[in-house]
Parts: structure tokens; sequence; C-alpha cells
């Protein structure tokens, strides 16, 4: 009598699991391709691509082994792209990497946008988990547009107010640690430009 | 008549978070935003309605005694499938509801209604039910998200409604400003329905 019920109870809880499991393995079979597609397309489509490199119409990818030896001897490095315009000219180059300094959520992961003579033109934030109303403060269009125009000659330094000199951009107010962590990203991008792509 | 009932019961009476207090983990995580709170709102109605509707039909095939794993199986099915579809379809909205989207298997409110409702009644108004509760939950949500929204940003559902001269209330959007609102809108609430019932 006992093991009659508990079998009969494993096998309904099986035909139940077995069901479940069966629709989802068939709605993954759907959702998968579509998901890599959206990631795809919101990390490095067309609307970054022309955020990170005015001018720009598209991201191209650059060749694979390039891309495969940077990965290889830089650990926050994720993607370089080219960026080209609507007949294809290359305009610059995005570089995707994360900070190698931590902010107060971890990494921040940036697109780093550099013109081919070298000078950042634009820099995306892709993620982060900095405090809301505060270091991510480090988004707005004031502290972004402070990196438009440096040469990639020179790591960019972070201070506190008074920019005195070329390299320089001064800190979002109160998120200095943020700031650091953004910066050291588009550092890190610099220094790939320079030693891989340029 | 009785299904009005279950639909008002739902969002009024025993509104799942101002009355029952369930399900209070995402309700002060997600609800920064208007929108976050709207979005996670309508996701966890849609698994509350699903859940409901198999679990109403199934629950003379289902043993009494495998009851709570049956409903788990069955609510985790839901959430998985909301999740898939959420990231190839709304991937902001999936990043930014991020961790809260497994989390609603663990929301005491589905599995509150499949035990106490749709396991002892008939399909249809298993369904009225999950859509009061759903609505009921969605509209707190939306409330809180508002008012922290407001307070903490400026804006509602992303548009800048208190610009220039306000300065936003930074702690509405962290974590104790949940609590805070949360606090006084259960108060507003019970104020309102003990005048009425006086």
């Amino acid at each position: 009598m006992m093991k009659n019920e508990i079998v009969k109870l494993g096998l309904v809880l099986l035909i139940i699991t077995s069901i479940a499991g069966g629709l989802l393995a068939f709605s993954n079979t759907i959702t998968a391709d579509l998901i890599v597609a959206a990631e795809e397309e919101a990390s490095s489509g067309p609307e970054v691509a022309m955020e990170v490199v005015p001018g720009s119409a598209n991201f191209e990818n650059i060749d694979e082994d390039t891309v495969s030896v940077i990965k290889n001897e830089n650990e926050k490095f994720i993607d370089a792209k080219k960026a080209v315009d609507e007949s294809g000219n290359v305009v610059g180059y995005g570089i995707r990497t994360l900070s190698t300094e931590k902010g107060y959520g971890g990494d921040i992961e940036l697109f780093v946008g550099i013109s081919p003579d070298g000078e950042v033109v634009g820099v995306k934030v892709l993620s982060m988990l900095e405090t809301p109303g505060l270091g991510t403060n480090v988004q707005k269009q004031e502290f972004k547009d402070q990196f438009v125009g440096k040469s990639v000659d020179m790591d960019i330094e972070v201070v506190k107010s008074g920019v005195s000199e070329d390299n320089q951009i001064q800190a979002v107010a109160g998120a200095t640690f943020s700031s650091n962590s953004y910066t050291s990203a588009v550092n890190n991008a610099l220094d790939i430009f320079n030693e891989y792509i340029n | 008549m009785n299904l009005v009932k279950n639909l008002k019961n739902g969002i009024i009476k025993e509104n799942p978070i101002f009355v029952q207090l369930l399900g209070m983990c995402p309700t002060l995580a997600v609800t920064t935003s208007a929108l976050n709170g709207l979005g996670m709102g309508l996701a966890t109605t849609t698994v509350l309605i699903g859940s409901n509707l198999v679990i109403a039909s199934l629950r003379k095939f289902i043993p009494n005694k495998i009851r709570i794993p049956v409903f788990i199986v069955v609510i985790a099915t839901f959430v998985t499938l909301i999740d898939m579809f959420m990231h190839a379809f709304a991937l902001e909205l999936y990043k930014s509801l991020g961790l809260f989207i497994p989390l609603i298997v663990v929301n005491c409110l589905i599995l509150g209604r499949a035990e106490s409702y749709a396991s002892k009644n008939n399909i249809v108004p298993s369904i009225f039910d999950a859509v009061g509760m759903g609505i009921g939950f969605t509209l707190a949500l939306t409330v809180l998200g508002m008012v922290r929204e407001l307070l903490g940003s400026g804006s509602l559902f992303g548009a800048t409604i208190l610009g220039g001269s306000f300065e936003p209330a930074l702690i509405m959007i962290l974590p104790p400003g949940a609590f805070l609102a949360l606090g006084f809108l259960i108060g507003l609430v019970n104020f309102i329905s003990k005048k009425r019932a006086a």
C-alpha cells in the first residue's frame, strides 16, 4: 500500500516536471538566437556606433586574430570594432573595455570611440552598478564631453577641481570613485589603441 | 457577480502590498522608478495568471501530498518563460529588473494564491482572482515607483517634472526611501479605509 502510493506520487511529479522541461526546451530554442541578436544590437549596434564615433553609420569587425591577442594580454578588454560611414570608409575605432580600477559597484563597462589620428571622439557607458543619482552622473554630458578631443598620447588624469593640464578632467562632484573607475576604463582603451590598433 | 468581487478583492480589500504585505522583496527593491514598478507588476501578474490557470485546472490531478513541489515547478516554469521572452524582446526592461525576474519564483504572493485560492476553486474564478491580485500588485508597485521617482529624481516615467531649482532627495531612490515611501503609503491606505468604515 505504502509503496504503491510513493510510486504514484513519483509518477505524477515526473509527468508534470517532464511537461515543464519540454516546454522550457522548446521556448529556449525559439528565444536563444533572438537573445544573442538583441544583446549584440544593444551593445554594438549602429546606434552605439553613431554615439561612440560621431559620423559613423555602423561598426564592423576587425581582424579576429588581433582581438584574441588583445584578449589574452589585457584581461579587461572585451571587444574592438572599426566604425565605418555609409560608404564603408573607416572613420574611427570603438574599444569596449571594463575599468581597471573598481568603482563602488564593481567594474564599469565602456565603449570608447577613437579617431584614426588618435583622439577620443566619444564614450558610452554599457553597464555599471554605481550609486543611482550620484555615481551614475558619470553618464551625464558635462562629464562625458570632457574626454572628447583628448589625445591618446597621454593617460588621462582625474582632478577634483581646477583643470590645468590638457590631459586632466574634472571628477563628478561627490563621485570621485566612480569618476576614477570610468577614467581608468578610458585609459585602458587608449593603451589598447596605442599598442595594437594604431 | 462573484467574479467582480474577486477582482475588487485583490485590488482594494486584500491588496497584496498595502493590506497583505506579500512579496516585499521585489516591492522594495525594484520601485526606484515608475516604469520599473509597472514592468515588475506586469511580469508578476502574467506569472500569477498562468500559475493560477494551470493549478486550478490540474487541482484534481495533483495529489495533496506533493502539491507544494508541483506548485513550485509550475511557477518556476512560467517565470523562466517570462525571463527568456523578456530577454529576447524587452532587453532594456530586462536589464533594469535584473535579478528580480528569477526571484518572482519565490514571490509569496504567487504561491499564496495557488495554495489558498487556485487549488480550491474553478478555473474562471481563479483567473479573476489572479487578475485582481495582479492589478492590485501592479498598481501598488507603480504608485510606489512614482512617489520615489518623483521625489528622488524629479521625474515621472522618465520625463522630468520637477526641474530647475528642485534638488532631488536622493535617499528616495536608495533603499531607505523604499521603506519610507511604503510606510507612508500603507499609512495613507489605512487612514482612508478606516475613515470609510467609520
